[in-house]
Parts: structure tokens; sequence; C-alpha cells
């Protein structure tokens, strides 16, 4: 779990040459910075080549950081990704988010069916996540799947954090609506049936 | 009805995670990566002891223009004169070459604190201000990652300078960023500045007077064999006044010799610091 309290300290050991700061970092990070890539890219390959790359060019910056605030240096690292993101989606003009076919998303579920069960609600809320603005969609995978708070999405997006919070609002009720419109047409489509 | 906390719920479980294999092999090339970056930045922090010679030079230089290598205009015979401001800027030796000359005893060192960017206006007694925009690759210099801006007092114990010195992370190279504040009566008679063959050109800068000279020897840096030896720097010099009254000089110098438009770029974001400065 990543502790935004304790990323000061961890910071300065690590610009120190503290190797074990420097993987408690990384411990704390690679999850979200995963999450965040995972559901930007269209296999799990090409999150990991980003994901990698993403990881070595903050091991260069990391000296020349300098932090300011709890947070600062995830949402450092998560520019860092938008960055390796963009150069990734010019390098691949075709680019498409769409999960493989036949893809297994790593998953810690404990049977074959919750798996299934999570590998579709995921790409269910994916495709759903994929008919937000662009800027929605980013503050959502931000906070969601990349973990961060919302100080930390307006640091990485340059917004305030009042702003980040009325974009997720409003991505929350339009997720929330599209649910609730699908629940009512299986309810409906239910209730004909007996008709 | 769907609860907004199940859906945040589903959101959350929803993130991909990554594999055991990837993660372990990933923090393995990380730490061999963040092995090799410590042992380079453990090189450049010897040369950066070195280079904290040039930086002291250069803040040394600075200072003493306003001293040492200023005089009067009566005292010179100038060929060219430019005014600006305080100055008239004259064919004299630039500043750089006449510290090379000059006796330790002529050179005075001045008191100098560092302090957080969020304390500088209290540490100097009148709004300080910042660039909120650098080029890519500039961080402040030094062993003070928070204490980032130095000021710098005269004898008196009055603010000679406010200022910052940045490196370029892949070159070590300095840009330098004062603020000097002015006499508020504009009392000080006008001071000769040498800028030797360097012909100073008078500018606008956002909307204020300012002077641009390029290749001009304006710091200091020691060569292999400990000898002193001029640095070119383009240097970026305005005016302005404040809604207080506060006249300043800022002077923007890029040992990188950054062309007129990025150093135009940064003069144009320098604003009143606050906490929401990159430092």
């Amino acid at each position: 779990m990543y502790d935004p309290e304790q990323e000061k300290s961890l910071i300065f050991k690590a610009q120190a040459g503290n190797r074990e700061a420097f993987g408690r970092l990384y411990d704390a990070l690679l999850p979200g910075l995963y999450g965040y890539v995972r559901a930007r890219m269209s296999s799990t390959a090409e999150a990991e080549d980003v994901v990698s790359e993403v990881v070595l060019t903050a091991v260069q910056k990391l000296q020349g950081f300098r932090w300011r605030h709890p947070g600062a240096f995830r949402a450092w690292v998560f520019q860092i990704a938008r960055r390796k993101l963009a150069d990734h989606y010019r390098r691949n003009p075709g680019f498409n988010r769409e999960t493989e076919e036949n893809e297994t998303l790593p998953d810690a579920s404990p049977t074959p069916e919750m798996q299934a069960i999570q590998h579709e609600t995921r790409a269910d809320l994916l495709e759903r996540i994929g008919r937000l603005s662009s800027r929605k969609q980013e503050v959502v995978l931000l906070r969601y799947f990349g973990g961060l708070r919302n100080k930390e999405i307006a640091g990485v997006l340059g917004l305030n954090e009042r702003t980040v919070s009325a974009h997720l609002s409003r991505a929350l009720e339009e997720l929330q609506k599209s649910l609730q419109e699908d629940a009512k047409r299986i309810l409906f489509t239910r209730e004909r049936s007996y008709d | 009805m769907i609860e907004l906390t199940i859906l945040e719920g589903l959101l959350s479980r929803a993130a991909p995670q990554p594999d055991e294999e990837f993660t372990a092999n990933l923090r393995g090339v990380a730490l061999q990566a963040y092995d090799r970056a410590f042992q380079q930045a453990d090189s450049k922090r010897l040369l950066s002891r070195r280079r904290q010679i040039p930086g002291w030079a250069v803040a040394a230089a600075f200072i003493l223009l306003f001293g040492l290598f200023m005089t009067p205009p009566g005292r010179v015979l100038a060929q060219r004169i430019v005014r600006f401001g305080l100055f008239i800027f004259t064919n004299e030796p630039p500043a750089a070459e006449q510290m090379l000359t000059a006796t330790p005893e002529t050179i005075f060192t001045p008191h100098t604190i560092r302090v957080e960017l969020s304390s500088a206006s209290e540490a100097a007694g009148f709004p300080v201000f910042y660039p909120a925009f650098l080029p890519e690759g500039y961080a402040p210099a030094g062993y003070h990652p928070e204490r980032t801006v130095e000021v710098v007092f005269n004898s008196s114990g009055n603010v000679v300078k406010v200022g910052t010195m940045f490196e370029q992370i892949e070159n070590g190279k300095i840009l330098s960023f004062d603020q000097i504040p002015l006499d508020p009566d504009g009392n000080v008679p006008p001071l000769n500045f040498g800028t030797g063959e360097v012909e100073p050109q008078l500018i606008r800068v956002d909307g204020n007077d300012g002077v641009w000279l390029q290749d001009f020897l304006w710091g200091t840096k020691v060569g292999e064999n400990g000898q002193a030896l001029p640095v070119p720097y383009n240097l970026l010099i305005w005016e302005v006044t404040v809604e207080d009254g506060h006249t300043f000089q800022f002077w923007l110098g890029s040992e990188e010799q950054l062309p007129l438009e990025v150093m135009l770029q940064i003069a144009e974001s320098v604003r009143q610091s606050s906490s929401d400065f990159i430092q």
C-alpha cells in the first residue's frame, strides 16, 4: 500500500543511495503504475514494455527530482508514464485499446469462474470508461487503476484539485447511468419474456 | 439503483495487476539501473564539487559588478556607450576578465543564506520572484533539495540579491536567475559595465526595458590545472517595477547559451513566488 506521508523520507534516502528505500518505492508504485498503463494498452506485452520504460526513466531522473509535497513523487512518475504512452501512440498510430481475444488478464481470484467474472467485469468497465471524454477517462483510470488521490491526479494532469473532483463526479455519474440503463434493458427484456 | 460506492468498488477491483514474474524481473533490472545511475551521480557529484567554485565565482563576479568592476562614467574613456537604467555599457573588459586579475583582498565574500522558496520573501524582506518555466533538463543546483534560493547580504546587512542557480542535468551547465532590489529613491548614480567586444542589444522583456548580451564573459571556472578561466554566458537583464513600488532588476544567465527566444520564455514566466512553483 502506498503511503504518501512516507514518500519524503523514502525519496531522500533513495536519492542518497539507499537501495532498500528505492526498492520500497518500486514495490509501492508498481501495481498502480501497471494498472494505469495496462488499461491504456492493447496487450500485456506492450504494457510491460511501457511500464519498464517508465521505471527506467524514473531511475535515471531520480537524482533530479525535487520533493515538494506528499504525493509529488507518484504524480511525477505518472507524468513520465503519460509521456511514454504518448510516445507509444505516436510510434503505433493504429493503436487499439481493446483487449486481445485470447489474452488472459492476470488475476488473483481463487477460482476460474471468479476469474471469468472479473475478466468480463473489467472488459465491460473498460468499454464503458472508453465512452467517457478523454479527460474523464484519464481521471477515472488514474484514480481507480493507478490508485492516485485527487491531489496527485491534479499534479499529473496540471489541473486544480477541485476540477479533478468535478471530472471524477461527472464521470462516475455517467458510468452509473450507463450501468443503470443496461440494467433496465435487461429487466425490461425479462418482463417481456413473461408476456 | 447502482450505488456509487459499489461502482467505485468495481472500478478499484477491475484494475489489472502485474504478473509476479514481470514484477520481480523488472525490480532486478531497476535496481541494477539504480546502482549504475548512482555510481554516475557519485562521479558527477565529485565534478560538481569542483564546479561549486565556478558557481561561487559567478555569484561573486555578479556582486563585484556593483563595486570592484563598476566605475563612475567619468573615470573611463569608453568608446561605446549604451545606457540602460543604472548601467552604462561600455567596451571596457568584461567582468569575468577583470575578476581574473583581481587580488584576493579586493574580492569580498558576501554573506549568503539558503532558504526554501516559500520563505524567501520573508528572508529577503520584499516579494521574491521566480521563473515558473524552465527548459527541460534543468533542476536547482547544489545539495539542498528544498533550500533552493540564495539570499545574499552585504556587510551592512542589506539584501544585495536573491538568486537561484539551476543546473542542466545532462551537462552540468548553469542557468542562474537573480533578482536585485534597486534603490527605491533612485539616488544611485549610473555605473559603467564593461562588456568588452560584446554589443549590448536593447530589447523589450515582457513589456519592460531589457538588455541582451550574447556570448558575454560573465562567469569563471577552474581549469584542469587549477587556473581560473572566463566562461561565456548569454545574459538577459530587465527591470520591473511591481505594484507596491519596488523596482527589481532581473538577471538571467545561461552557460549553455540558450537562445534569446528561450530566455525570453523563461523571463516571461517570472512571477511572485508561491507554493505552486517547481523547485
